[in-house]
């Protein structure tokens, strides 16, 4: 029978704190604590030390005082220099169409002066080209493809960016990347020019006089 | 006739621009004064959607609302009225700066007693607090007409308080928040970024502290 209780005794398990502070807040009992001097005792200190800190009141500033807070608030937001922003999320959300658009409208002007350049000097590439690929391995550029009409642009096959780069660029006209704000460095025109060879500066030449005596318009 | 029809066109022409100055400066007043009604009316994550949309003045009701409740967790934080008043200012400067970032997955109540936790924790860091003189500010429900069990209140008050500011942080600030402004211990884990089971874990012994504190300097 000793034994017994001394077994008891070793084996008993108090309350956990969740469990006694839900005791001190709502004032519910519990078996144990009729039992139990330890968790008994805790709860009534819980208890004791809570109604203390409830009865403990923040003191009433001056009703004057609001209306200082608020006119210091607003001079402190005034002198603020970080202004109130939208989340990065919205901003993109309403933004975001104008980055995209503006993006595309880049890329489509430099593929057209690129495109551009690419056409004034094919005569002089073309028959490199022709000597190194074939003529099979040519084709038409867009306009020639859509037209049927004679090819005046060939790309070469083996590189396909370019032709996705001419059907992009097929109808983006040099004054409209202009008006876009796309323009040549000053200088660049004359850089370009002084690097060709003499063979490719006689085509040039050729190509211009050919475009003055039969101007597109 | 025909110069007195061109007369009082002219009059018209002059008057009528004088009176609808007059009627849109009374209507600009009216609408101001109705939007203003029509922001109090908003809730707070509405109020915080125009304040992002550019109505500046839908803040000062966010202000408004809870300013007495962000200023009595500051005051109990740092115990005296001047630094409760810098640091309540400072939690509603950093939240206009911080407005944009504020996601709505709790209450704007709750965010700003996070803000307000942070802003009190570094304050602590950087001075420690300065108690004020028992007697000077009028307690906010103060029901006794008895001038002696005022003071008495006042300063057993002042004493809770006292022992409060002595607790460990993470205990002074769940304790602060649980008794004073009726948190949840969900809601208190959200503010001090830790589980339900800390919260209450801190709470419990917050309280053992407290009792243990004001036992050892009776109120």
């Amino acid at each position: 029978m000793g034994r017994t209780s001394h077994f008891a005794l070793m084996t008993v398990r108090h309350l956990c704190d969740d469990v006694l502070l839900e005791m001190a807040e709502t004032g519910k009992s519990h078996p144990h604590l009729a039992a139990c001097q330890r968790c008994r005792r805790l709860v009534e200190d819980a208890r004791d030390a809570l109604t203390l800190a409830r009865a403990e009141e923040v003191p009433e500033p001056s009703p004057l005082f609001w209306d200082l807070f608020s006119a210091r608030l607003h001079e402190a937001i005034e002198n603020d220099a970080q202004p109130v922003r939208r989340p990065v999320s919205a901003r993109f959300a309403t933004a975001g169409w104008r980055c995209v658009a503006a993006v595309v409208l880049v890329a489509v002007v430099v593929a057209g002066i690129v495109w551009r350049l690419r056409t004034a000097d094919e005569p002089v590439r073309q028959s490199a080209s022709t000597r190194v690929i074939g003529a099979t391995a040519l084709v038409p550029g867009p306009a020639a493809a859509d037209t049927g009409a004679s090819a005046d642009v060939l790309l070469p096959a083996s590189d396909p960016s370019l032709t996705i780069l001419a059907q992009v660029t097929a109808h983006i006209e040099i004054s409209d990347a202009a008006d876009a704000g796309i323009v040549l460095q000053p200088g660049a025109a004359d850089r370009a020019i002084s690097q060709l060879s003499p063979s490719e500066q006689q085509e040039l030449i050729r190509l211009l006089q050919a475009d003055l005596e039969d101007p597109p318009w | 006739m025909e110069r007195v029809e061109r007369l009082w066109a002219g009059a018209g022409r002059v008057v009528a621009p004088r009176h609808g100055a007059t009627r849109a400066r009374a209507m600009s007043v009216r609408d101001d004064a109705g939007a203003a009604a029509s922001l109090a009316r908003l809730d707070d994550p509405a109020l915080v959607a125009a304040c992002l949309a550019g109505r500046r003045e839908a803040f000062d009701v966010i202000v408004e609302r809870h300013r007495r409740a962000v200023y009595g967790l500051c005051y109990r934080y740092v115990g005296n009225h001047e630094d409760a008043s810098d640091a309540a200012q400072e939690v509603f400067l950093r939240a206009y700066r911080a407005l944009g970032r504020f996601k709505g997955d709790a209450s704007i109540g709750t965010w700003l007693y996070r803000i307000g936790v942070n802003a009190c924790l570094n304050r602590l860091a950087s001075r420690p607090p300065a108690a004020e003189p028992i007697g000077t500010t009028e307690a906010i429900a103060d029901g006794s007409p008895d001038p002696a069990s005022r003071l008495l209140q006042r300063e057993r008050s002042s004493r809770v308080r006292a022992a409060i500011v002595r607790l460990p942080a993470r205990q002074r600030t769940t304790l602060i928040l649980r008794v004073y402004h009726d948190l949840s211990h969900q809601e208190i884990a959200s503010i001090v970024g830790s589980s339900v089971g800390a919260v209450k874990a801190n709470f419990f012994h917050a309280l053992r502290n407290l009792k243990k504190i004001l036992e050892r300097d009776p109120v």
